[in-house]
């Protein structure tokens, strides 16, 4: 039996099986994150429907986002201010 | 419709003119407005960016109008759940190199509604949206 047939084996852990159901989903992805997909559906954690979600939807989606106010401060990168933060 | 998906310090980097690519993200935003783009970011973002305003003294009513922009997704208790238990690449290191908490909610969150497109600076996040395979990541100006 050649190892492409023969169904489960590990492959560094991970069962082929896993790995065909993640690319017959996903025929796009690259081989590491179909390994990423194929350790959800392990674990069960790959829902194929999505969760509900509720989204408040813009409100001025259009607002000229020129007119907003800025400010400028050198020296500080308010990205990484919110990047400590976590 | 493209759905474009914005962390919140990839989105509060407008705020500051001296930012680095705060220009090239200004146009950015400005190019999702000219081609129907619905931007999109957690609830979270509202916590975040509330929290920059006080942290780095500037007015919230600023910050917070810039929020009418984007559609906001509420959490829930199944949001943060597979937000917490998603394995990600990352997940093997025990340093720093991990994907934090919230990183993980942004990134969840993109991933449930379908974005196409993930806009962040942080090599981090980025690494682990690019993991996921099917959403494109952006860094306007990087």
């Amino acid at each position: 039996m050649s190892e492409a047939t023969s169904s489960p084996i590990p492959i560094r852990g991970l069962r082929r099986d896993l790995l065909e159901r993640a690319k017959q989903k996903h025929p796009d992805l690259t081989q590491g994150a179909l390994v990423n997909q194929a350790l959800l559906l392990l674990l069960g954690e790959a829902p194929d429907q999505p969760l509900p979600l509720t989204i408040t939807p813009a409100r001025t989606p259009r607002k000229n986002v020129r007119t907003l106010r800025r400010v400028s401060r050198p020296g500080i990168s308010f990205e990484d201010t919110i990047l400590d933060a976590r | 419709m493209n759905l474009v998906y914005f962390d919140a310090s990839a989105w509060c980097k407008q705020f500051n003119t001296a930012e680095d690519h705060h220009e090239d993200l200004m146009a950015f935003i400005e190019s999702c407005q000219n081609d129907d783009v619905q931007m999109i970011s957690n609830e979270i973002l509202y916590l975040e960016a509330r929290n920059l305003a006080v942290s780095v003294d500037i007015p919230l009513v600023d910050v917070e109008e810039s929020f009418q922009l984007l559609s906001i997704v509420a959490n829930s208790e199944d949001l943060l759940k597979q937000a917490g238990s998603r394995i990600l690449p990352s997940d093997r290191h025990r340093n720093r190199r991990r994907l934090k908490a919230l990183d993980k909610l942004h990134l969840e969150t993109a991933i449930q509604v379908r974005a196409d497109t993930f806009v962040c600076y942080d090599h981090r996040l980025s690494e682990a949206v690019a993991s996921i395979g099917t959403i494109a990541v952006v860094s306007p100006g990087a």
